[in-house]
This record gives structure tokens, C-alpha cells and sequence, in this order.
């Protein structure tokens, strides 16, 4: 009977402290969409989302761990973007996300247009 | 006997939602050191698709990042995949090594539909199924 015990514990112990105690569990992101209104007018601003896609089927919009990029125009750290003023037909957005399972980036070419005609 | 006849049937309930779903390009992706991957599109529809989106994950690691992906300026390049079985190559790349496995790769069109992945979707594992399925059924009626 003692044996029994030592040997469920033997077994039992080391996994109950690798397992630790439940903490945050996040879905695996599979891939990710840049939302906005589009087109934009050259020197205009829209507000960009990111859309997120996860391994358990579920998608949502992320609201922190994104990091912005645009090749033309700018974006802040809150997603606002603003196209170049100059005349341009497209951008290239382009977002980091992290979620604390997986990383990526998620690249989006939208549509620029002269609104001053 | 029944029992074989309820498998056919989910055999081939699962090919019809698989020729629902199926995506129109494939996307492989090699390596040769869990760093820099080489990646391949083609558009098995016969139609031509011009390609929007790109997204790169590492499923695995939170704190990996994507340092190139020629495939992005490819598209701001205006990137369309010629129908009947055109093809593109592009490269890109992690800051820390990540197996194959846990790389994911999605590709939208210009209307924002997801038209290819690089892991097989839900549908592919039903279409092996199905396939496994049909094909018992067939060898079961032969031994008859």
C-alpha cells in the first residue's frame, strides 16, 4: 500500500509542477486581416483594426500586441492611419501582432485616391 | 452491413463539404534552417486571381518575428497568379528558428476572401477521410 502511494507520487508529482497552475491560455493565431475604410484620399486618415483568425475557430479584433507599419504613408501605435499627401495610388499596410502562443505579420495593399477633383 | 453503408454515407457527406471548401491556391513552404523559408503559390483554379493579403504566423512563439517577407512587396507590386496552374515564389524570414509545422501562411484576394493556406484546412482531413471511408466500403462489396 505504501508502495502504491510512493509509485502514484513518483509519477504524479514531477507532472503536477511542469503542468504549474492554470494561467492565461491563448488560441493559436493563424492569420491575421487589416480592416480600415477603404480607399483612403491621399492626405486623409482612417482607423485601422487588425481581425485575428485562431486555431479553435474564433476570430476577433485585437486590441493590444499590434505593431503598425506603413510603406508610404504613417500609422500611430493606435492604428490611425494617414496617407501621404502626395498623389499615390496604394499603400502597403503592414501589422505585427503577438498574442503570448504564437507571432506574425499580416500585410494588406490598400486603395489611395485623389479626392480633391 | 449497415454499419458500412452508414460509413459511405458519411464518406461522401464529407467529399461534398471538402468540394465546398476547398481553397483555389496552394501554398508550399521549405526550408533548410527554421530560419529563411522559401515559399511557392499556385492557383490550381483555371481563372486568374490577383492577391491582396498576405499573413505570416508562427504559431508557436510569442516573441518571433517576421524580419522579410518579399511576398508583401509582391503584392503592393500588383500580384496576380496567372490561372490554370501559375505559380510565384517568395522568400521570407524569422528572427528565431520555428519548425515548418508551426508556420502558417495565408494568402486573400483582392476582395478579401482567404484563397490559400499553407496547412491543410478542416475540409482536406475530411476529404482523406471520406476517401479512406469510400474506399473500405468499395473493397468490403468486393469481397462478397
Amino acid at each position: 500500500m505504501v508502495l502504491a502511494l510512493i509509485a502514484v507520487l513518483a509519477v504524479a508529482g514531477p507532472g503536477l509542477v511542469l503542468a504549474g497552475s492554470p494561467g492565461t491560455s491563448y488560441p493559436k493565431p493563424l492569420y491575421a486581416d487589416i480592416i480600415g475604410v477603404f480607399p483612403v484620399c491621399n492626405g486623409g486618415t482612417t482607423q485601422l483594426q487588425l481581425k485575428v483568425k485562431y486555431s479553435d475557430g474564433t476570430e476577433s479584433i485585437a486590441t493590444s500586441g499590434v505593431t503598425w507599419k506603413a510603406k508610404l504613408g504613417s500609422v500611430d501605435g493606435s492604428g490611425n492611419y494617414t496617407a501621404p499627401a502626395a498623389p499615390a495610388t496604394k499603400d502597403l499596410i503592414s501589422a505585427s501582432y503577438s498574442n503570448g502562443v504564437g507571432s506574425g505579420t499580416a500585410n494588406r495593399v490598400i486603395t489611395l485616391q485623389d479626392c480633391s477633383i | 452491413m449497415n454499419l458500412k453503408y452508414a460509413l459511405a454515407t458519411a464518406g461522401l457527406m464529407l467529399l461534398g463539404a471538402v468540394s465546398a471548401n476547398a481553397l483555389p491556391v496552394t501554398i508550399g513552404i521549405s526550408t533548410s534552417d527554421n530560419i529563411n523559408y522559401t515559399g511557392l503559390l499556385t492557383n490550381t483554379s483555371p481563372d486568374p486571381i490577383d492577391i491582396g493579403a498576405d499573413s505570416i504566423f508562427d504559431i508557436s512563439n510569442p516573441s518571433n518575428s517576421v524580419v522579410s517577407d518579399s511576398l508583401a512587396d509582391d503584392i503592393f507590386n500588383g500580384l496576380t497568379l496567372t490561372g490554370g496552374g501559375g505559380t510565384h515564389s517568395f522568400n521570407f524570414a524569422f528572427d528565431q528558428a520555428v519548425l515548418p509545422n508551426n508556420v502558417f501562411v495565408a494568402v486573400k484576394d483582392l476582395n478579401d476572401n482567404v484563397v490559400g493556406t499553407s496547412v491543410p484546412e478542416p475540409g482536406s482531413v475530411a476529404l482523406l477521410v471520406g476517401m479512406t471511408m469510400s474506399g473500405g466500403l468499395f473493397l468490403a462489396r468486393r469481397r462478397k
